[in-house]
């Protein structure tokens, strides 16, 4: 729109529009860049163009590897945004000019005209119901129509409509029948566009990225054949939400496709025009998720892959791929392909593609997805223009290698794909990073605007008669398509003390939380009952629901049908209605019982303790202190710096040793850290905000105070066992050529010939996942020996060349610089030996070269191996201390793979580095970070609030036994003379309500409030198989 | 199997919050389907669930229980929550086995939030064995209601077995293997059959009211100047009274289980009148 | 499974670089190529494990697949890596005819450059009867100042079949008064295909001996029939520092049609489709003056066939493939031939006199294919200008 229409009168006066951080996209990363902050003292502007928050990730249908659903885990954060105090939501506005410099932007923003009074809409949609105008549907990628005024959809926050420009009434003044059916007069035809002026410290942006098109392209037949789609379009043709209520349709004749082609690199890893030249990093696993899930709809759909490399370089991605491979009728087929002609009868679509067994073959498939990659965001140059940064050549925004958060632009920090092509977790480790840098940048006025949240008071209903409420979710068709819902209402609605029974689209969403306040408030509720989805994702949004309804949160039980049943029994509908009903009547019986319980709150200790002193260790320290927070950070080496100490150089270029000796200065020069090196842990106790950790080291041992810990005790190199590793002394691991070539020692920079092989220790049995960095570092050091001697001749067997991302761009180099790359297969390995011709001794590598069909012998003077990075020695003893778990592999295993990458189950305890997961530097720094920011969200607070669950003991019942103490682990009981003699007694903030003591009881004296006795034993006896005709008369009443 | 085909099996599960409740949230996410029969209840912890769970389960007549957990030396508490669910788990099987039910009824497994598949198997599996065993009582060639009674007489045990096989409840051995054995039938018999009563000897009983106050489950009935006596149907046996008994009256009087309990003296001859005072 | 040792092999890869094959290096193995190759519809043709091959320097030079690239450049279009898979095949071929001596193992393609190196033309023909072809059509011989120079080509000048092509060009700007001339025995061959063919040696003799004859006789401009000659022209002749304006006919009809000079005044009812030659469109990108030109002939209808501009199926007549026996059912243009037959047009029109030729073979063996007219765009512009109102005015 041109800047010269706008009418820019200034909105409201300034001082009210004074923010301390601006973040700039409402994607999953923008999100949790908001809620950190605002979580750690800060007043957040979150600015969104579109009518939503949720950006791509709300369109996903699954999210690999777990199969989450997307929206059911995004959407909460959606309702924590929107409700939390100190976060304010502008969609459908654009950044119009930043001037101004780090500490005191001033920013002028455009919101679009809405047409619709956001305050006055309640979301009721009738108005969408009378629009005549039917318009195709951005949000379902056109596939489906929907009106000219709509919501963008079901979730969106705000929860309003928005008029589209498709509006008659917009074009030519024709219709205007909305503004007539809105009974609360919230539409407005004549709104204008308004210009508001904000100032705040800091921005961060997090833009996202923009999925390539293939029509740029028209050998892919995208736009042209009907039943060629690209992986958007299928994610929401997969979506219970989609087009088709998460049938799978074709375009030309709405069945269902059964036999399905994948056409992998779209817009990717190619040269020509139109095309990228990097590895969008994303597409092979979503790729592999998408099969799954279309097996799950047809389990005898033909899926076919084709590709080039697999790369599933990602935590858990080759159990993943294996997962996936192992499906009946999936086939991976290792050849780029061309799209050949659409069948005039069937409009079918067929694919040449070609193997040197038996070369080129065509067939013909139901449908094609394009697996597509990702551009940089839309109008990435006006962005950078707007924002004053800097751009790489991609159009991705130009970071630091070693602050990858950082733009060209002082107090302009950026999260999520705009730093080039990651997935989810990245995104949010991103967010949570660049949050921590703002709050290095802004420390001094955390607090100083934020708000805190108030509850009305709480009602005391102790008096009155249970009277539950519930609330039974379709989840959009998650459980309704396999639940009865209206019969499982039904049914609710004759249990004892229930009051109230109703369904609910979504009871996550905004409008569905208010049904829930409004039938407290109107019916008198006291007890409320969601049957939906899983406590522990979910819970914590119903409790806040009630306390706004002013009814204490422990009165609210949740009855799970959708992870426990819809999704585990979807092919027996009766039976999955039964179950849901059984255990909507559990939880009505426990609800009726539930008490209501006070939360308290706990000191937070400020300080933190930090756990390895590599990279990851001392940036993370480095963000916490530079946020005035004492840090201890415990190396258990002599020196500070891990791995990194044996790197030299990046593929970007960058000196390692000359960063790490600059970092390693800094923690020591930097008056908040204080540094224990040859150290070691021999105790860790006490809980989130109020940690004791012993540490020994210089022979005197500490106890080191802290409130948040965060875990970097880094990885080792696994030592091959293979290919004459230790027997012959030019069989070396990158580790330690790198080393060699630093030196520039002759027996490696004079090679006239060197071999590499990948995947040595992983990608098998033993370690069944990928190193991830690997094939990143050949190329590196194979560009690095050819920089130094460009003669040696290089070659490369590899599985799969797993250079995602910006690092596809080097894989190329090295090829142009004659670097020779040899697939070979787990079946068929290299073979190495040495052979004596004279006095010569020969090492000679032999591998089958598939292309050729024939064995290529080479005498080589280097033998480099890719070896595995495994877990530390030390992670199983440091596991244990801390109470953190560790992933199937030995890594450490975060609370959420997708949302909560850096946290873990354990509240205060935080994760980063390659401890996690093997990753570049440029990763571990980002994830140092972010370990940081999240560690800011809890010390940047005074108190942290505890559970109201905790035991109690009944005095009278205690007859001193004893048996409760010796149960209790966290010393959180303790005997206390009474007149009737030694009675045990609680101390409620040591409780951590695991109620062993509870069961070891014997006469019931000591009990865990929120699971005592009597509300389980009520579970128990609800969940009592009725007498068989009774069932009977249910399952008609279901009927 | 066609037996199976219309017996559905009722099972009720018991899993902890951290592991096993997120390896089932997992098996849905991740769509693996298993048969429909578990009905869940959340405990934070597998050391939450209390023996007289699991028999009030079958007493109600479900035919199987479950008992999911984390892997021993993974628990989200101080590291032993499991071994005391396995404790107990040990336990209460050796008394379904006494009171004549199959103790495959009763299952315990480790599924950590990462093994949604193995949830899955695992439902898939015990679902099968109780179709097998067929509805309660059924594998065991006894009516419901007999065994309900049985039941009921070893659950009004529990505060006593609580008590006795304290130690051994709250033992945390190194071997998983080492619990098969942690309790043994013999034990569980003589435990039950040597279970004592408690009776005050009217005789002796000075009205004092220690043991009337002591008493955690106010078994006790009396007041001043009125013999005190014990209700044998609330009584928990947990001896509180017996201790509490100055020794000087010693008019508390430990019963074993071969010793008949003499009936309670009726409440007119309870007054206790003592010489000297009328004058 | 037998075992290569590479040491030996690293003379090969020089060689190939040497003769400016180096794209090989950056193949990724990615078979691409293979699925597009025109060749991998009627027979196998491994061009991924060529390329690989050259890689390792393990190329078997005996082999006939290394002759069978027609350099229609399909798959450089597509290529994901960039490979300029055409020069990998040169330079191999290069290697084999080190001093213009073609294997005899490659039929048809040693006589012809035999032919080539001592008349100038692949036919055999006197280098004196180069001009017969403009007999009795009033075609002055090119002198100082002409405005442009009419190269046709040995094919139409001295080939029966498409000699049509080069009278029709020579009748329609007689018909626009265009000054032009001809240079006849003067000229030889292009050389474009010879070098394609391998025979840098003869490809450099050529040129330098085309050139010298433009110099000498003053040429700024010539116009081409075919798109071999335009592509040398343009393209390769600048190597020797040799800039001439190069014009092919069917961008220089549809400016005289523009200009008003060419008047397309008859009927030509016809169903049309339209052969993009792969050196006219994929390698120099002239796809639509062609079919403009055709769109202003009244009457007819130009309908497109399934792989068209871009996507233009070869005729497999390009990188020296003309002068060499393509086996019958291996034959590219009876493919698309065939595809004209079925999109129902009554006319295959192209313009380049390779395509012409093969595609006429091609209507002599496939079956009832006679019905479709195969032309020149050339001819059918003639036909379009219908009779000249003055007849004085011919060949004036």
């Amino acid at each position: 729109m041109e800047k010269e229409t706008v009418e820019g009168q200034i909105v409201d006066s300034p001082e009210e529009n004074i923010g301390d951080i601006m973040i700039v996209g409402g994607g999953i990363s923008g999100i949790q860049a908001s809620l950190d902050l605002a979580t750690a003292g800060f007043k957040v502007y979150l600015v969104e163009k579109s009518p939503t928050i949720g950006g791509h990730m709300a369109q996903l249908d699954k999210t690999f590897p777990t199969n989450d659903c997307s929206m059911c885990i995004e959407s909460p954060k959606f309702v924590e945004c929107s409700r939390h105090p100190n976060i304010e939501i502008l969609t459908y506005t654009e950044v119009d000019k930043v001037e101004g410099e780090a500490g005191d932007f001033k920013v002028t923003l455009r919101k679009k005209p809405r047409y619709i009074d956001e305050d006055k809409c309640t979301g009721c949609t009738t108005c969408v119901e009378y629009c005549p105008v039917k318009y195709p549907d951005q949000f379902n990628q056109e596939i489906s129509n929907n009106k000219a005024i709509h919501i963008y959809f079901a979730q969106a926050i705000p929860l309003v409509t928005y008029i589209d420009d498709s509006c008659l009434y917009l074009q030519d003044e024709k219709c205007n029948i909305c503004v007539g059916v809105c009974k609360n007069n919230a539409i407005d035809l004549h709104q204008k566009e308004k210009k508001v002026e904000i100032e705040v410290g800091a921005i961060i942006l997090s833009p996202g990225y923009e999925v390539f098109d293939p029509k740029l392209r028209d050998e892919y037949g995208y736009g042209k054949m009907e039943n060629v789609v690209t992986s958007m379009d299928y994610e929401r043709l997969l979506c219970a939400t989609g087009p088709y209520e998460g049938e799978i349709l074709r375009a030309s004749d709405k069945k269902h496709p059964h036999n399905i082609a994948w056409i992998q690199c779209v817009g990717s890893r190619q040269v020509i025009p139109g095309g990228n030249s990097y590895c969008s990093a994303v597409c092979c696993t979503y790729t592999q998720k998408q099969v799954i899930l279309t097996k799950d709809h047809d389990a005898d759909a033909k899926c076919t892959i084709f590709h080039n490399d697999i790369r599933s370089f990602g935590k858990d991605f080759e159990r993943f791929y294996q997962r996936t491979e192992k499906l009946s009728d999936v086939r991976f087929i290792r050849s780029y392909v061309s799209v050949g002609r659409e069948i005039p009868e069937s409009k079918n679509v067929t694919i040449k593609y070609s193997t040197p067994e038996e070369g080129v073959k065509e067939e013909e498939f139901d449908m094609v997805v394009l697996s597509v990659g990702l551009n940089p965001p839309a109008g990435f140059e006006d962005l950078a223009k707007t924002f004053g940064i800097e751009l790489e050549s991609h159009g991705f925004c130009q970071n630091n290698p070693v602050n990858p958060m950082e733009t060209s632009r002082p107090g302009i920090f950026i999260s999520g794909a705009f730093g080039g092509p990651i997935d989810i977790p990245e995104s949010v480790v991103t967010a949570s990073g660049s949050g921590s840098q703002c709050g290095e940048l802004l420390g001094y006025r955390r607090w100083k605007l934020s708000k805190k949240r108030v509850y009305p008071p709480e009602r005391d209903v102790s008096g009155e008669e249970p009277k539950v409420g519930v609330f039974v979710c379709h989840c959009g068709a998650n459980i309704g398509r396999v639940v009865d819902v209206p019969s499982a209402v039904e049914y609710a609605s004759t249990l004892p003390n229930v009051a109230h029974a109703q369904e609910q689209l979504f009871s996550c969403s905004t409008d569905a939380a208010q049904q829930i306040i409004d039938a407290i408030n109107e019916k008198g509720l006291n007890r409320v009952v969601v049957a939906a989805c899983t406590p522990r994702t979910h819970e914590p949004l119903f409790r806040d629901t009630l306390r706004e309804a002013g009814i204490n949160q422990y009165y609210f039980d949740f009855a799970n049908i959708r992870e426990h049943d819809s999704w585990v029994h979807s092919k027996e509908k009766e039976e999955a209605t039964r179950k849901a009903k059984d255990l909507i009547r559990m939880s009505v019986a426990r609800a009726s019982l539930l008490e209501p319980l006070q939360e308290f709150d706990l000191p937070v200790d400020k300080r933190a303790l930090v756990v390895g002193g590599g990279v990851a260790g001392m940036v993370s320290a480095l963000s916490i202190a530079n946020q005035g927070h004492e840090v201890h950070l415990v190396e258990k080496d002599a020196d500070l710096g891990g791995t990194a100490r044996r790197l030299h150089y990046t593929i970007e270029g960058l000196d390692v040793q000359a960063y790490l000796s600059d970092l390693i200065r800094q923690v020591y020069q930097h008056p908040l850290v204080h540094v224990y090196t040859g150290a070691t842990i021999t105790e860790a106790t006490g809980y989130v905000g109020n940690f004791v950790t012993k540490v020994e080291s210089g022979g005197r041992a500490r106890e080191i105070k802290h409130g948040a810990a965060v875990i970097a005790i880094g990885a080792d190199v696994y030592q091959p066992t293979e290919y004459l590793y230790g027997q012959d002394e030019r069989v070396m691991t990158h580790l330690e050529l790198e080393e060699k070539i630093t030196k520039r020692e002759e027996s490696v920079t004079g090679a006239r010939n060197l071999v590499m092989i990948q995947c040595v220790g992983c990608r098998n049995e033993d370690r069944n996942y990928c190193s991830r960095i690997c094939c990143q570092e050949s190329v590196k050091n194979a560009l690095k020996l050819k920089e130094i001697n460009p003669e040696m001749d290089i070659y490369v067997l590899f599985r799969d060349m797993r250079t995602y991302g910006f690092n596809e761009d080097y894989y190329r180099e090295a090829a142009n610089k004659e670097v020779k790359f040899i697939r070979y297969t787990p079946e068929d390995k290299p073979q190495v030996e040495v052979v004596e011709e004279g006095d010569k001794r020969i090492l000679r590598v032999t591998v089958t070269d598939l292309i050729l069909g024939k064995k290529l012998s080479i005498d080589t003077d280097v033998l480099a191996l890719a070896a595995a990075v495994v877990p530390s020695a030390g992670s199983q003893e440091i596991a244990r201390l801390f109470k953190v778990t560790l992933s199937p592999d030995g890594f450490l295993q975060e609370a959420h793979v997708k949302l909560r990458p850096v946290d873990f189950a354990a509240e205060g305890v935080y994760l980063c580095g390659i401890a996690h997961y093997p990753k570049l530097m440029s990763e571990t720094i980002s994830q140092a970070y972010g370990a940081a920011g999240r560690a800011l969200t809890l010390l940047a607070n005074d108190t942290v609030t505890a559970s109201g669950s905790v035991c109690v003991v009944d005095e009278a019942k205690c007859i001193g036994c004893g048996a409760c103490i010796s149960a209790c682990s966290y010393g959180a009981i303790e005997f206390q003379e009474t007149k009737q003699g030694k009675k045990a007694t609680v101390i409620p903030v040591l409780c951590k309500g695991d109620g062993l003591c509870n069961s070891k009881c014997p006469t019931g004296a000591i009990s865990l409030k929120h699971y005592t006795d009597e509300e389980i034993l009520s579970q128990v006896d609800a969940a009592a198989p009725a007498p068989v005709e009774v069932q009977k008369e249910k399952a008609g009443v279901a009927g | 199997m066609s037996a199976g085909a219309e017996f559905k099996p009722n099972i009720l599960g018991f899993l902890c919050n951290w592991c096993c409740y997120g390896g089932a949230d997992l098996a849905g996410v991740s769509r693996y389907q298993f048969p429909p029969y578990i009905r869940v209840i959340r405990v934070m912890c597998s050391g939450r669930v209390d023996l007289s769970f699991v028999l009030r389960a079958f007493s109600n007549g479900t035919d199987g229980v479950f008992i999911g957990g984390c892997h021993l030396n993974d628990c989200h508490y101080n590291t032993h929550g499991n071994f005391d669910a396995l404790s107990m788990t040990r336990l209460a099987k050796k008394l379904l086995e006494h009171t004549g039910i199959n103790p495959d009824r009763l299952r315990i497994e480790w599924v950590s939030a990462g093994e949604g598949i193995r949830y899955a198997d695992i439902m898939t599996d015990f679902a099968k064995q109780i179709e097998k065993l067929g509805p309660l009582g059924s594998s065991e060639g006894t009516d419901r209601n007999e065994l309900k009674s049985r039941l009921k007489e070893v659950s009004k045990l529990v505060p006593y077995i609580k008590l006795v096989k304290k130690d051994k409840l709250a033992s945390h051995l190194p071997d998983e293997a080492d619990y098969l054995e942690l309790f043994t039938s013999d034990e569980v018999a003589t435990l039950l059959s040597e279970a004592p009563a408690y009776y005050i000897d009217p005789e002796k009983c000075q009205a004092c009211g220690i043991c009337l106050r002591k008493c955690p489950v106010e078994a006790i009935t009396g007041g001043k100047n009125l013999i005190h006596v014990i209700d044998q149907e609330k009584c928990i046996k947990c001896g509180t009274c017996f201790e509490a008994c100055p020794p000087r009256f010693e008019a508390v009087k430990k019963l074993t289980a071969q010793e008949p309990v003499p009936p309670p003296i009726p409440e007119e001859a309870r007054m206790i009148v003592r010489e000297g005072k009328e004058k | 499974m037998e075992t290569l040792a590479l040491a030996p092999f690293k003379d090969v890869i020089v060689g190939i670089k040497e003769t400016g094959g180096e794209a090989f290096k950056l193949c990724y193995q990615c078979g691409l190529c293979e699925t597009i190759c025109p060749w991998n519809r009627v027979r196998n043709f491994p061009v991924r494990s060529i390329i690989h091959q050259a890689q390792l320097g393990v190329a078997d030079f005996g082999s006939e697949d290394l002759w069978l690239c027609a350099t229609c450049g399909a798959c450089v279009e597509r290529c994901p890596r960039g490979v300029k898979i055409i020069d990998v095949m040169r330079a191999m071929r290069r290697l084999l005819v080190p001093d213009g001596v073609v294997p005899a193992s490659i039929p048809n393609l040693r006589s012809v450059m035999t032919s080539i190196a001592s008349v100038g033309n692949p036919w055999l023909g006197e280098p004196e009867d180069r001009a017969n072809w403009a007999k009795d059509l009033g075609v002055k011989e090119f002198s100082e100042g002409t405005e442009l120079l009419y190269f046709s080509c040995c094919t139409p000048a001295y080939d029966k079949r498409v000699q049509t092509v080069a009278q029709a060009t020579a009748k329609i700007l007689n018909r626009a008064g265009v000054d032009f001339g001809i240079l006849g025995p003067k000229e030889v061959c292009c050389g474009e295909s010879v070098r394609k063919a391998g025979n840098e040696q003869l490809f450099k003799h050529l040129a330098k001996e085309n050139i010298k004859t433009f110099i000498d006789n003053g040429v700024h401009k010539i116009l081409v029939s075919s798109p071999h000659c335009y592509h040398a022209f343009k393209n390769e002749y600048p190597e020797f520092n040799a800039n001439f304006e190069v014009v092919h006919i069917t961008q220089y009809l549809l400016e005289l049609i523009n200009e008003g000079r060419l008047k397309l005044t008859k009927e030509y009812g016809k169903k049309v489709t339209y052969h993009d030659p792969c050196y006219l469109g994929r390698h120099n990108g002239i796809y639509d003056e062609p079919r403009e030109v055709l769109k202003k002939v009244p009457g007819l209808e130009l309908i497109e066939m399934p792989d068209s501009r871009e996507n233009a199926l070869c005729c497999g007549g390009g990188g020296g493939r003309i002068w060499m026996e393509t086996k019958k059912g291996e034959r590219l243009s009876d493919l698309r031939l065939q595809q004209a037959i079925e999109v129902g047009a009554e006319v295959l029109v192209t313009s380049c006199p390779y395509c012409i030729i093969n595609f006429k073979d091609s209507q002599l063996t496939l079956e009832n294919s006679e019905a479709t007219e195969i032309k020149d765009i050339t001819e059918i512009i003639l036909e379009a200008l219908g009779e000249p109102e003055k007849p004085d005015k011919d060949g004036a």
